[in-house]
């Protein structure tokens, strides 16, 4: 089963399971882009509430996925991490997770408003001078 | 040895003032309160003693001769709570065998060769005393630090909801690898449960800042930036300054002020920074 992508204005939206697979990640990946190339959004804001555990392959498609997000012009965070998975991502290493961070999924649509703010404004939008 | 148990039976309140005598001459500046537990317990290690050698247990593995041990290991223990070295202590131990030794002197109703078979024997006893004495000393001395090392690891690291999302977090005394993962333990669980945004930790009081504890300090800001928080560190003492850059330490990462009170002004510039950007503008 695909983890769902909503769409809230111009912001993505997925939250992801506790139980979640490799293949369902990936997929994942590929959704988010392809919405952001059809133009439907300038972020993308994961929710891993739901995880209790993270590991580095995890870790690495998702830095990976944010920085696929930036190149194709758009913004990702990566919201709601539990304090024991943060611990966990930091003793493995610095850097494991190389993206924007938010503390809940409403945090995480504020800074993508930030990030998109920052960098000239949403996309649908002819920007004002 | 039952002649020498009645000798000591005998003149058991004398060799008891002879012994605190010693210890007031070993130890100048004992405490009168612990003087008056000492002669408790010293008086009970006579009588142990007494009882040991008027029961004629000659092989010292009887029951009499485990209740004098476990007399001397408490002895000793109260001696190493009272702040006495290892040194006085054994010190104090073994100069029973000089008190024995004038009391038997005086005895003159015995023969010569029965007051040599005593004085060997009380030796034997008292130098196995010695040793028990000093194994329970070390032992109470590490029960005392390892108590101690708890008391600082619990030593609280209280996180103080100061503000609307912002925690002060003040950090006192040495920063070892427990107390680091304990300290960003606590931090990222007070994160969560305040849904702060902002955590200002303080290092005024830790008297070392190293790039040991600079690693630590950057491993926290990391974990509290996967959580959507920033830290601020403040309370960096100018010697602290000039070691980490001398020592090559890296901190752009971190945000990093002088005093507590200027953490808390760039804490609520950030708050504001924040606060700008809301999700209506993406909706």
């Amino acid at each position: 089963m695909r983890v769902p992508i909503l769409r809230l204005g111009r912001v993505l939206l997925t939250s992801l399971p506790a139980d979640l697979t490799d293949q369902q990640v990936m997929d994942l990946q590929i959704d988010a882009l392809a919405l952001i190339q059809a133009g439907k959004a300038d972020g993308l804001v994961i929710d891993i509430t739901a995880a209790d555990v993270v590991d580095s392959y995890m870790a690495r498609i998702l830095s990976e996925t944010a920085k696929m997000v930036t190149i194709m012009g758009g913004v990702a965070v990566l919201a709601g991490m539990q304090p024991a998975v943060a611990l966990t991502l930091v003793e493995m290493g610095r850097g494991m997770i190389d993206m924007e961070t938010a503390f809940d999924l409403e945090g995480g649509v504020a800074k993508v408003g930030r990030m998109v703010a920052s960098r000239g404004g949403r996309h649908d939008e002819v920007p004002t001078a | 040895m039952h002649g020498l148990g009645q000798i000591l039976l005998q003149s058991r309140a004398d060799v008891l003032e002879a012994w605190l005598e010693r210890l007031r001459e070993t130890v100048p500046g004992v405490q009168p309160a612990s003087l008056q537990l000492l002669k408790l317990e010293l008086g009970t290690l006579i009588e142990k003693l007494t009882g040991y050698f008027l029961t004629d247990d000659d092989d010292g593995a009887g029951p009499a001769f485990k209740s004098v041990e476990e007399q001397a290991a408490t002895t000793s223990a109260a001696c190493a709570r009272d702040g006495l070295t290892p040194m006085e202590t054994a010190t104090l131990i073994l100069s029973l065998k000089a008190i024995a030794g004038e009391l038997l002197d005086r005895e003159t109703s015995a023969k010569a060769t029965d007051l040599y078979r005593m004085r060997t024997a009380l030796d034997a006893v008292v130098d196995r005393l010695a040793l028990v004495t000093f194994a329970a000393f070390v032992e109470t001395r590490e029960e005392i630090i390892k108590r101690q090392g708890r008391a600082l690891l619990d030593l609280a690291t209280p996180a103080l909801p100061i503000w609307r999302h912002i925690i002060l977090m003040p950090l006192v005394g040495i920063i070892d690898t427990q107390r680091a993962r304990q300290v960003m333990e606590w931090l990222l669980e007070a994160l969560s449960r305040e849904e702060a945004r902002i955590a200002i930790l303080d290092v005024t009081g830790v008297p070392l800042i190293d790039s040991r504890v600079a690693l630590h300090l950057t491993k926290t800001v990391e974990a509290a930036r996967l959580l959507g928080s920033q830290v601020i560190v403040t309370g960096i003492s100018p010697d602290a300054a000039q070691t980490l850059v001398k020592l090559d330490v890296d901190l752009s990462n971190m945000i990093t002020r002088g005093s507590l009170r200027s953490g808390l002004a760039e804490a609520f510039r950030l708050l504001g920074q924040q606060s700008k950007g809301t999700t209506e503008t993406m909706i």
